[in-house]
């Protein structure tokens, strides 16, 4: 036994000898809000971020145009004002005087020209380029076509004036320029250092309301309030302080050990816990989950009437309470809850285009299309990721199709990019996927469907939904845009080339101290308005 | 001994080229790229990534590249953390396991030798089956079952550690822990047996009819005969252990290598994967090489026949 203590005496001996480097304390650390992050950021540029964690990053120390508030409300940013031409294809911005980087030189309009052509620049090779094809030009200079970014139309008529000029009128634009990839950035530390600028606190120079002051590997990211932003007074909080952890249930583990005000990422198992105990919260995604039909791959499928009796087969509400858990609300159309078109939410104004677990329905349309009792359809194949959430709701969903139309499906799980390529393959007879919307608007959900879409992996093509589309974007007066989204919706839910699953939502915790963090409809958080209470 | 020690380089060096070889092929061979998200992108955007990070030449002029960056130890850009490069990631990374890894070894080593020794000397005894029940429990016990289970118990149930991060000696204690009780289990079970083969040996019953003290028998005589396999399985040990594990990094939300080898293949992040894959392989064929030196300079056995050039 003295030899066992011997050995422990010497781990203790090794553990002190093992030096660490202390923490630095910003002013007033108990002000400082500790958030979750998730991942390492892959990049903090906001031309090159694409995932949730670098685009939440971005929005802390960066803000563009207009910046969207509770509600879904478009409110100014750094554009105190702006004006819209009568064919709403022009639009000008009117800047702040007072808007300032970090480092205190002002934000003008020659930033957002600098920083938007410079998304476009092929060699910048920015994933999220395409959230500006709407600009006039924007697509051409992307792909090569056009050389001369001048062409590109957006330009500084004065140090304060910004001029868009746009392909189509774009109803949803003030919200899109909200978005990240059209943020402005500090021209001169951008140049001195083009690859690696937004590395290092120094030179990570932003015009948000907080500023970076450490990035520590994949520990954590630490931010102060910027003195320097026009509406620091409004900003409550001293910092921000985000871990990098990627598994959820350490998040969870953390934040029930205090060292987290708010966790965003919780583990789907510990969910109906956490609603027991009346802790959890939940926002709505702008999101769908469904399945895609491969039209072209067997003949069954290639029937309108076979599609929408696996559609309404399906009890959502069943899937809803029992598999996801979570309080998410069953999907009886395309476009989920939560994008207002002339003051009216689109989806409770569209309703549904489909009944929800409605076997008898459906066993009657599977007769009709000449199937009767799921006789002479060959075995399905449903294409999952890997993941143990896709798989539960896979299963359940075939359980249902066996019972209900006497049909066989087989799983068929992949690991994500495996999962990808197979499904740009058409390698599959449906498959699971969860949609995101890239914008405020029914076209980032519906626009998926067009006639050889890039990401329509269904086969299937319609001229009439093609052009419902098409007028409805050509259309400035928004209640009768949304007439025409809606039917194009109609027009896709009656011949169903997916199935419509559910709309998931975000669930978070967080301390009873926070308020105002605001959960952007496109999935990020905006700690902008945060307050921890009893500072 | 120049003349094995040269061949045994040569080999590594072939085994190491081999291995980059190889898993160059297999990862490029894999569906989908660094930049494949939830989305298709436009092909005006999938051809500006193709051009700025080289990914549409073909293969082989890709593999001679990469190969030419190697002899300069450079393992060229990550394709998911722009704007870093591989070696850098090497470098933040590998401290944090080699930190974990280091305390890990020694607490397997030094509560590991010492309880396979007392296992083999009273063998039979209760304590013997207690260190047999302890070694089968903690070989069995696989770490992700382990990891939460020590994080729920000292962190969240009693709050005297704290749960996750890398921080202070305290946020060492877990991880290390559990990433040292399989390798515990293994030392002691290896210590036990080959004590226990050696205890009945000639030579020690020689020495005890000399008179010689039993303390001094097991210490003198036949440690050291019995300590040369643990020595053996040092090398592979060490470089498993030294280079992290993905499940206790993850519990623990550790910064090491540990992620790496599991993320980066999900991100088909080319430059990591070959990264950590050679860096993995150098550790592992650099240990055992050693290990081996080690063996040899301390058997005479080893020596004599390396001296003889193969044969007995």
């Amino acid at each position: 036994m003295r030899k066992r203590g011997r050995a422990i005496g010497y781990l203790l001996l090794l553990l002190l000898l093992v030096s660490f480097p202390g923490c630095t304390l910003l002013e007033g650390e108990e002000n400082i809000l500790h958030y979750n992050l998730g991942p390492e950021p892959e990049t903090l540029d906001p031309a090159l971020a694409v995932g949730e964690p670098e685009l939440t990053a971005i929005l802390a120390a960066f803000e563009g145009l207009t910046r969207l508030a509770p509600g879904g409300e478009i409110v100014p940013g750094v554009a105190r004002d702006w004006q819209v031409s009568p064919d709403g294809c022009t639009y000008t911005f009117y800047l702040r005087e007072e808007a300032r980087y970090c480092n205190g030189s002002p934000v003008q309009a020659e930033d957002f020209v600098y920083a938007w052509r410079r998304v476009l620049a092929p060699e910048t090779a920015s994933r999220y380029a395409y959230q500006l094809y709407y600009i006039k030009n924007a697509a051409l200079y992307n792909s090569g076509q056009l050389t001369d970014p001048e062409q590109v139309g957006v330009r500084a008529l004065d140090a304060h004036t910004l001029q868009v000029e746009l392909e189509h009128p774009t109803g949803y634009f003030l919200s899109l320029v909200a978005f990240p990839t059209y943020f402005p950035v500090c021209r001169e530390v951008v140049e001195a250092d083009p690859e690696g600028w937004w590395l290092n606190p120094g030179t990570y120079v932003g015009n948000g309301p907080f500023k970076l002051e450490e990035w520590k590997g994949r520990q954590r990211l630490r931010f102060s309030r910027n003195e320097n932003y026009w509406d620091a007074a409004n900003v409550a909080l001293a910092g921000l302080e985000f871990t990098l952890v990627e598994e959820p249930a350490t998040e969870l583990a953390l934040f029930e050990s205090g060292e987290m005000d708010l966790a965003s990422h919780l583990p789907a198992g510990e969910l109906a816990r956490l609603a027991e105990e009346g802790r959890l919260e939940k926002v709505q995604d702008l999101a769908v989950s469904f399945y895609f039909i491969n039209t072209t791959r067997t003949a069954p499928l290639a029937n309108p009437l076979v599609r929408r009796a696996l559609a309404q087969a399906i009890d959502r509400r069943e899937l809803v309470t029992y598999v996801t858990g979570g309080g998410e609300e069953p999907a009886l159309a395309l476009v989920p809850p939560g994008i207002t078109i002339g003051g009216k939410d689109f989806r409770r104004e569209g309703g549904d285009y489909l009944v929800d677990g409605d076997a008898a329905g459906a066993r009657r349309l599977l007769a009709e299309a000449g199937y009767p009792g799921g006789e002479g359809i060959p075995t399905l194949e449903l294409l999952l990721p890997d993941s143990s959430e896709y798989r539960r709701l896979g299963e359940a969903i075939q359980e249902m199709w066996r019972r209900e139309l006497g049909l066989d499906v087989t799983l068929v799980t992949r690991e994500w990019q495996s999962f990808f390529s197979t499904m740009m393959e058409g390698d599959f007879d449906l498959a699971a996927v969860a949609w995101n919307a890239d914008y405020l608007d029914p076209s980032s959900f519906l626009d998926v469907f067009l006639s050889g879409g890039g990401n329509n992996f269904t086969g299937w093509a319609n001229s009439r939904y093609d052009e419902l589309l098409a007028q409805a974007r050509a259309t400035l007066e928004p209640a009768a845009r949304r007439e025409l989204y809606h039917r194009a919706e109609e027009l896709l839910l009656a011949e169903m080339p997916l199935i419509p699953l559910y709309f998931p939502v975000r669930h978070y915790l967080q301390v009873e101290d926070l308020k105002g963090v605001y959960f952007t409809p496109l999935g990020l958080v905006d700690f902008k308005g945060a307050v921890l209470s009893g500072q | 001994m120049f003349m094995y020690l040269a061949r045994r380089l040569g080999v590594s060096l072939l085994v190491l080229w081999l291995i980059a070889t190889i898993t160059f092929l297999l990862m490029h061979s894999l569906p989908g790229g660094p930049f494949t998200g939830e989305k298709r992108l436009p092909e005006a955007i999938l051809k500006n990534l193709e051009d700025r990070y080289r990914l549409g030449a073909p293969l082989w002029q890709r593999y001679r590249a990469f190969l030419g960056n190697l002899v300069r130890f450079d393992l060229g850009p990550s394709y998911r953390y722009l704007g870093k490069d591989v070696n850098q990631i090497l470098a933040e990374a590998f401290p944090v396991s080699a930190t974990l890894g280091v305390l890990a070894l020694a607490l397997a080593f030094g509560l590991g030798i010492p309880l396979g020794i007392q296992g083999a000397v009273r063998q039979g005894s209760f304590f013997d089956q207690l260190i047999v029940i302890f070694t089968a429990l903690g070989m069995s016990l696989p770490t992700f079952v382990l990891a939460p289970l020590l994080l729920y118990l000292f962190a969240l149930k009693l709050g005297w550690l704290p749960p996750a991060l890398w921080g202070g000696p305290a946020h060492l204690l877990l991880p290390v822990v559990s990433l040292a009780v399989l390798p515990t289990t293994l030392v002691a079970r290896l210590v036990r047996g080959s004590v226990a083969e050696v205890l009945p040996a000639e030579y020690l019953t020689l020495a005890r009819a000399k008179g010689l003290a039993e303390g001094v028998v097991l210490n003198r005589h036949a440690l050291p005969n019995a300590l040369i396999p643990v020595l053996a399985y040092l090398g592979p040990l060490a470089a498993g252990v030294l280079t992290g594990s993905f499940v206790i990094e993850r519990v623990f939300a550790l910064p090491g290598l540990g992620e790496h080898f599991v993320a980066s293949i999900y991100n088909r992040d080319y430059g990591l994967i070959m990264g950590v894959t050679l860096f993995y392989s150098t550790l592992l064929v650099g240990l055992n090489l050693l290990v081996d030196l080690l063996c040899a300079c301390l058997h005479p056995r080893f020596a004599l026949l390396h001296r003889r050039g193969g044969g007995y």
